[in-house]
């Protein structure tokens, strides 16, 4: 037998996996020999530090029970939207047969022929509309732009005693998966950065105007600062209003086609009636594309086209060159 | 009422479902961070795992009891995501401003006198290193052998390997940890 071949016995013997004949010979090979004795010793310690050590490691890596909280809660919310994006684009993956795929194709045409004719006669379906809506807004990366007639009155109902944001201001917001976000906001007037605050999937950033490092934050930080609190309010606003809408079928109105600033010519459906107290607008381009949304103070104009990774919510990329640093500065 | 049983009874992610990520969380991410070496990386893998099977869960048939899926998982989105990146950094460069990653805190150093501390680092250091010059498949066979105290078959199936693939893993694994460890194991005592 090799010396590879006698080491792997002792491997084996150790966990336990040694066939009993082989077994048998092994221990009589063993008490036989004060050299193999010494190398199964060897093992054996090797073997019990190898198991210290993932102990120490497991115990210095374990996250604390707030952090493993945080941690379940997102991944329940993640899988729950990942299945919802899943249903929403066809989750019924069986294949028809011919003859019911043949029945499905002329059953198709003769719908979408249908669809057509009312969309050229009475324009787009409301139902749909929403659903489309909705696929916008559970798409993976979003891109909007966020409008509050009074931003920093928004602001300030998160942050009572804040009074550096200048009225004029826009706001831009980003999302992406896990927790990623990222506000971004300009003097109105002259379109002048004011302030970043993201969270890129590992750290939160916070930088403001004038700042020559950014504050770099917890995810549970950075979603407590006062502006992204209002920008995230915001996107709960807006999904609460699609969800609305698409619960509540019967209150929708198409309202017809309207002109935006651009004169660019919408389909405007209108969210109201008796049926629910929500009231919200909801705006599409001729491919039924979600354009613009609004419900209360808050409207958001989707951007299309937007190519997002997560490499667009890192401090680095939304802010080239700045450094970051870990403080407890009060926000 | 088993893990499998939680799973496909769990509706829009509700108690159920929360209930079975809290419970195998922790040890798939620590699996996930011995493959990976990296925090951040295992958790994102993680996630990945837990959010397929919830995705996927009315379509999944019952072939091994769930945390063994789940490890299996974990590990083939690890492996892919190490194909995808470049190397990761070893353990005890991901924290360079603590003294020496984790083989700094190797064993509590409250219960040791300075020098067995200091030895008791440098061991840690040690271990780790050689961690991390095994593939990644042998450090997992490593892991779940010695840590998770799983069967030579169990860590097959986690590993979707052969028997005798675990047999090699696990042999060639411990003697690359005992050549490093050789100072020590020549002086015939255990520092922790």
């Amino acid at each position: 037998m090799s010396e590879a071949e006698i080491d792997l016995q002792l491997n084996l013997y150790l966990d336990g996996e040694l066939p009993d004949d082989q077994k048998a010979a092994l221990e009589e090979q063993l008490s036989a020999s004060p050299e193999l004795r010494e190398r199964m010793e060897r093992l054996r310690r090797a073997s019990k530090e190898l198991q210290n050590f993932f102990t120490d490691s497991q115990m210095i890596h374990a996250a604390s029970e707030t952090d493993r909280d945080m941690v379940v809660e997102r991944i329940v919310r993640e899988s729950t939207m990942e299945a919802r994006r899943s249903g929403i684009a066809g989750a019924n993956k069986k294949k028809p047969s011919y003859i019911l795929g043949g029945s499905l194709a002329i059953a198709a045409i003769a719908a979408l022929f249908l669809l057509i004719r009312a969309w050229v006669t009475s324009g787009p379906e409301p139902t749909q509309l929403i659903e489309g809506a909705k696929r916008s807004m559970l798409q993976e990366y979003m891109e909007a732009e966020v409008y509050v007639p009074s931003f920093v009155a928004l602001v300030r109902e998160f942050n009572p005693t804040g009074s550096d944001i200048i009225p004029n201001t826009r706001c831009r917001l980003r999302t992406g998966p896990q927790g990623r976000f990222h506000v971004f906001l300009t003097d109105g007037d002259d379109g002048t950065p004011l302030a970043h605050i993201g969270f890129d999937g590992k750290q939160g950033y916070v930088w403001r105007k004038d700042d020559d490092k950014a504050q770099i934050l917890s995810l549970e930080e950075v979603r407590k600062h006062p502006i992204a609190a209002a920008a995230l309010w915001s996107l709960d606003s807006m999904l609460n209003a699609v969800n609305e809408g698409a619960e509540h079928p019967d209150a929708l109105e198409l309202v017809g086609r309207v002109k935006d600033e651009a004169n660019k010519k919408l389909w405007k459906v209108r969210l109201g009636g008796p049926k629910t107290s929500f009231r919200a607008s909801y705006w599409f381009d001729n491919d039924g594309k979600l354009r613009r949304i609004s419900a209360g103070p808050v409207q958001f104009d989707m951007k299309e086209g937007v190519e997002l990774g997560p490499d667009d919510f890192k401090l680095e990329t939304v802010l080239p060159g700045m450094s970051g640093k870990k403080s407890s500065r009060d926000l | 009422m088993d893990d499998w049983d939680l799973l496909q009874s769990s509706q829009e992610g509700g108690k159920a479902y929360e209930e079975i990520v809290g419970k195998h969380y922790q040890s798939a991410f620590l699996f996930a961070r011995q493959i990976l070496g990296d925090d951040h990386r295992a958790e994102d893998v993680v996630q990945k795992a837990f959010v397929n099977i919830y995705v996927a869960r009315d379509r999944m048939e019952r072939r091994a009891k769930f945390r063994t899926f789940l490890f299996r998982v974990v590990t083939n989105l690890a492996l892919n995501e190490l194909k995808r990146k470049k190397p990761h950094p070893s353990l005890s460069e991901v924290h360079p401003d603590q003294d020496g990653g984790i083989g700094s805190s190797f064993s509590d150093p409250s219960t040791k006198s300075p020098q067995a501390h200091l030895e008791s680092q440098e061991l840690g250091q040690m271990i780790d290193a050689a961690l991390q010059k095994l593939p990644p498949k042998h450090r997992a066979a490593l892991y779940l052998r010695e840590y998770q105290q799983l069967t030579y078959a169990r860590i097959a199936e986690v590993l979707e390997a052969s028997m005798n693939e675990v047999k090699i893993w696990i042999h060639r694994g411990r003697s690359a940890l005992q050549e490093n460890l050789k100072p020590y194991l020549d002086r015939g005592e255990s520092i922790s």
